[in-house]
């Protein structure tokens, strides 16, 4: 009872499944106790109105967020760090303020105009981060950058 | 028109000229270059890391360039050197590890020595040791070996880890054994798995250990402490050094088939299959010249290491070739490890 | 000893460049003293110590900026700063948590300095006695913490942190060389498993901005700067510590132990320390709203460590965590080999080591204290101007956590996108962290232990610190059941 079946070969192999098990036992447990609450408040086990989002979930920023940040490492080890970061993090900062501010800047209207004023502040924003964390841990502390 | 061509012209002797300079720049040089020395190790206070950090420190003002060192473990420094490109950017400096990880199986086959451009020796690293407490009733290997056939109802556990240098010198020892005392003897010999030296020194304290493999830099302040529980001595080491007293195998008369045998380990540079020729002979004139220097001689015997002979990749290639080719069928006919633990 | 000004000046820069690193989400203490290591070459030995003594005591206590303002802890660490300094700065506490636990990390500091100055002997004598056993236990210990911070739904709580140690466990075993849980095309990058930094980034970084992202980066409703300047409450006064004198000195002390134990991550130091706070706490449900007390009781552990992890360090020359085992290299490389003779050998450089971590604490104090008003300023800004430079550093950083690796930064993101499902489940990402921070050692020393005593189970229970550990494990679970209950029946 109280003996595992030790050997080297095996070792890789005697944690693991006790944690599978506890995890097994775990989620049996959530699912009956789910069971129960739905049993004890009427309510359907599989709710069928499940959402995921919350209500006016932002789809642009989300996705848009999502695909940024996997084109972004890739772009890195296209065109090395330091272009690529300040193209993503002007983008990042694009779109975290919002795309439809870009739609302002064709009222025009020069530096008083919205859009141009947060497009540029996107720009100063992504070259002075990128440029100083580069020459910061990239030349100062030789810190290896993609 | 007239003007039209004489820009179309002054272009292109322009763009000749560009060429014609990059044409020479091409020829490969490690002059002026960023290269990244990566790891086999991932660990900063160990002989990997320190060994390629201060040679690399002397071998980049030889060559003119910059070299930053990257412990990135051997995984990581395997597939760094696997896409590398053959301009001298990316190398590795490690040690024997980089073919017996290979034969053990913890690296793929892609990675043996026939698909790496072998360079310089770097330094070496020659003071393995195996080390018990101080009160054990053995002084040294063959003692071990003769209490254990006086004590038929005795065990010896080694501690070592499977797949490195401690392997290859427990299964050397283990056929010694073998061999010159019989399977009785050789049946109550059991190895347990330790990992870094305090997981290994913490089995030695908690006697669920009674030989550790170890560095002997670690082991040397524990083998002058009086502090009887945690107090060790060296019982034999895998290589003869200068300055140390201990017996070493071939001091003790422990052979392999007969022959004497030791080991120590070799820091070596290894590139991509693709690298340079070019490189690596400005690779093996740097080398050369460092390792005449006195200065880095003392720093690494500072910390009882050393730069070892000069010894150029042509050498070093056809030594780690020989070297690997001598273990191999020791490995290959050696039990495995699931026995040895038995 | 000359102490001598270039000293002062190096172990200012020290601390200062090491708040920077802790500060910075994705970069740690580890990783500036490993930078600045070569450099120390240049050096003499007293030198490099004051600057890299600075750069430990300034990178672990930089940590809890992030933690608190942003509730992204700047090291592993100061996990659980967030817990408590991050809802003070959501109601506009932000300087007054800051200045608490920059308070209580300088007393941690000292405790810690003490007990370095005076105990190292007997502590390194007790540490040596804890094998393997005494460590799975100590680890076990501190994994009940899970239980503890999961209130109201305790299940999922030690769901996400059994999942958490079943997710650390995804690697190459050392002791065989045998993979589990690893799909094969993955296997040459999942050598050593996933890297934790990245991991915490990404699931406390990353998921929070993907989050946001999905509530379209809205700025909070609540402006920290509305507070009027008399509301006094809402400032910092050393009274503010008030009644927490014991926790400071009980926490300093389990971070300065946990540090003495080798083998068990620092990390564990300030999660220990949390769930005794919260045990020991006449009011255990305000832990994790907001409370002072378990602000003090992470700070002042993670402190702790420092002194802690430096005596195995310089008596056994085995060093007690990550960071101190970067300081390895640094005496080697100046010829100087750690070991049980290190101290009487060079008395020297140990007056020098107190010295310089003194000289470190304080330094840490001044230079953290007096200007984190401005810092504190950080929470005003804009999200969508300050998550992506938060991303180019969690970029930055995973990529250098094993000194240039694509691979973790796409652990990063793996486990930001994991993260943010998370909390579309319920499931606590702290508690998965710390099953996976604490998930490998506990298995290295379960299977260490069953190795010694042949897969007996038995050897669990033979040993007298062992079964004393038991009786504060299961005292910890009764309690955070009955907590559990006590505050489920005051919600009804």
């Amino acid at each position: 009872m109280f003996k595992i079946n030790y050997s080297w070969g095996n070792a890789h192999w005697i944690v693991p499944p006790i944690i599978i098990g506890v995890l097994c036992f775990l989620f049996l447990l959530i699912v009956i106790r789910r069971a129960i609450n739905c049993a004890k408040t009427h309510t359907p086990f599989i709710n069928l109105h499940y959402h995921f989002f919350i209500e006016n979930w932002d789809k642009v920023k989300l996705i848009g967020c999502l695909v940024l940040l996997i084109l972004y490492p890739l772009a890195m080890q296209a065109i090395h760090f330091l272009p690529a970061s300040i193209i993503f993090i002007f983008l990042f900062n694009v779109l975290f303020c919002g795309v439809d501010k870009l739609a302002m800047i064709k009222q025009g209207g020069g530096l008083k105009n919205e859009g141009i004023k947060s497009v540029l502040t996107s720009l100063l924003i992504s070259v002075i981060a990128s440029v100083f964390i580069w020459f910061i841990f990239g030349t100062v502390f030789r810190v290896t950058l993609p | 028109m007239k003007k039209m061509l004489a820009v179309l012209l002054i272009a292109a002797l322009v763009m000749t000229a560009v060429f014609a300079q990059g044409g020479e720049e091409a020829k490969a040089t490690f002059k002026g270059q960023n290269v990244r020395m990566v790891i086999g190790s991932t660990s900063t206070s160990g002989d990997s890391y320190l060994i390629a950090e201060t040679v690399c420190r002397y071998l980049a003002k030889e060559l003119g360039c910059n070299i930053k060192c990257d412990a990135v473990g051997a995984g990581n420094a395997f597939n760094a050197l696997g896409a590398a490109k053959g301009d001298g950017s990316t190398l590795m400096m490690f040690h024997d590890m980089t073919y017996l990880s290979v034969m053990f199986g913890s690296q793929p086959e892609k990675y043996k020595l026939e698909n790496l451009t072998i360079g310089p020796r770097g330094g070496i690293n020659a003071v393995s040791c195996w080390a018990t407490y101080k009160d054990a009733p053995y002084n040294n290997l063959v003692e071990a070996a003769e209490w254990l056939k006086a004590n038929p109802s005795k065990k010896l556990l080694v501690a070592c880890e499977a797949g490195g240098v401690s392997h290859v010198g427990y299964v050397v020892y283990w056929k010694w054994v073998k061999d010159t005392y019989g399977d009785d003897v050789v049946s109550r010999m059991k190895v347990v798995i330790g990992g870094s030296f305090d997981k290994k020194s913490q089995l030695l304290w908690d006697r669920n250990a009674d030989i550790i493999f170890a560095d002997y830099t670690s082991v040397y302040q524990y083998t002058q402490t009086d502090d009887a529980k945690i107090a060790m001595k060296v019982v034999g080491l895998l290589d003869n050094l200068e300055g140390v007293n201990s017996p070493s195998y071939a001091d003790l008369g422990i052979t392999l088939n007969g022959q004497k045998w030791s080991f120590c380990k070799e820091f070596v540079i290894y590139g991509p299959k693709t690298l340079d020729p070019a490189l690596v002979a400005e690779l093996d004139a740097a080398m050369k010249r460092a390792n005449a220097n006195p200065e880095l001689k003392a720093a690494l015997e500072k910390m009882s290491y050393g730069t070892g002979e000069y010894m150029d990749s042509a050498a070093t290639s056809k030594h780690i070739f020989e070297k690997r080719n001598a273990i191999e069928p020791l490995i290959k006919s050696a039990p495995s490890m699931d026995e040895l633990t038995k | 000893m000359v102490f001598s000004f270039t000293y002062l000046v190096m172990c200012f820069i020290g601390v200062a460049v090491g708040i920077i690193f802790g500060a910075l989400p994705g970069m740690t203490a580890t990783m500036a003293i490993a930078i600045f290591l070569p450099l120390t070459y240049a050096y003499d030995l007293h030198t490099s110590l004051f600057l890299l003594l600075g750069l430990y005591v300034g990178g672990i206590s930089g940590g809890l900026v992030p933690a608190i303002l942003v509730n992204i802890p700047g090291t592993p660490s100061s996990i659980t700063t967030g817990f408590d300094g991050h809802p003070m700065a959501q109601r506009g506490e932000g300087e007054k948590a800051l200045k608490i636990g920059i308070t209580a990390s300088f007393v941690g500091g000292i405790v810690s300095l003490l007990c370095l100055w005076f105990l190292t002997p007997p502590l390194a004598k007790l540490a040596i006695n804890f094998g393997a056993v005494e460590k799975f236990l100590v680890i076990l210990f501190a994994l009940t913490i899970i239980a503890a911070l999961s209130k109201g739904d305790m299940l999922k709580g030690i769901f996400a942190g059994f999942l958490g140690v079943l997710v650390s466990l995804a690697k190459n075993y050392t002791l065989n060389n045998k993979f589990r849980l690893v799909p094969e095309f993955m296997e040459p990058n999942m050598y050593s498993g996933f890297t934790l930094l990245p991991v915490l980034i990404g699931l406390f970084a990353l998921t929070q901005i993907f989050q946001e992202a999905e509530k379209g980066m809205k700025e909070n409703d609540f402006k920290p700067t509305d507070i009027s300047s008399s509301d006094d409450s809402k400032k910092f006064h050393f009274s503010c510590l008030k009644g927490n004198g014991i926790n400071l000195i009980r926490s300093a002390l389990i971070g300065t132990f946990v540090g003495v134990l080798p083998g068990v991550g620092g990390s564990a130091a300030s999660l220990l320390s949390y769930s005794q706070c919260k045990n020991f706490s006449k009011h255990p449900e305000k832990l994790g709203t907001g409370a002072v007390e378990g602000l003090v009781a992470s700070e002042a552990a993670n402190n702790g460590l420092t002194g802690g992890a430096l005596i195995p360090l310089l008596s056994l020359g085995i060093p007690g965590d990550s960071t101190t085992a970067v300081l390895v290299g640094a005496f080697m490389l100046q010829g100087i080999s750690v070991g049980p003779l290190f101290i009487t050998q060079n008395p020297d450089l140990w007056r020098a080591i107190l010295m310089a971590l003194a000289v470190a604490n304080v330094f840490m104090f001044i230079i953290m204290f007096y200007p984190i008003k401005y810092i504190a300023k950080i929470i005003n800004l804009p999200k969508a101007r300050l998550y992506p430079v938060i991303i180019l550093m969690c970029i930055v950083g995973s990529y250098a956590a094993n000194n240039g690796n694509m691979f973790d930064v796409w652990t990063m993101i793996g486990f930001g996108i994991l993260g943010y499902f998370f909390s579309k489940w319920g499931l606590s990402a702290p508690s998965f962290l710390i099953g996976f921070i604490l998930g490998r050692d506990l298995e290295t020393y379960f299977i260490d232990a069953i190795q010694g005593s042949q897969g007996s189970l038995i050897c669990f229970f033979q040993r007298p610190i062992g079964n004393v550990v038991w009786v504060m494990i299961v005292a910890s679970i009764a309690f955070a059941i009955w907590d559990a209950r006590r505050s489920a029946k005051t919600a009804k």
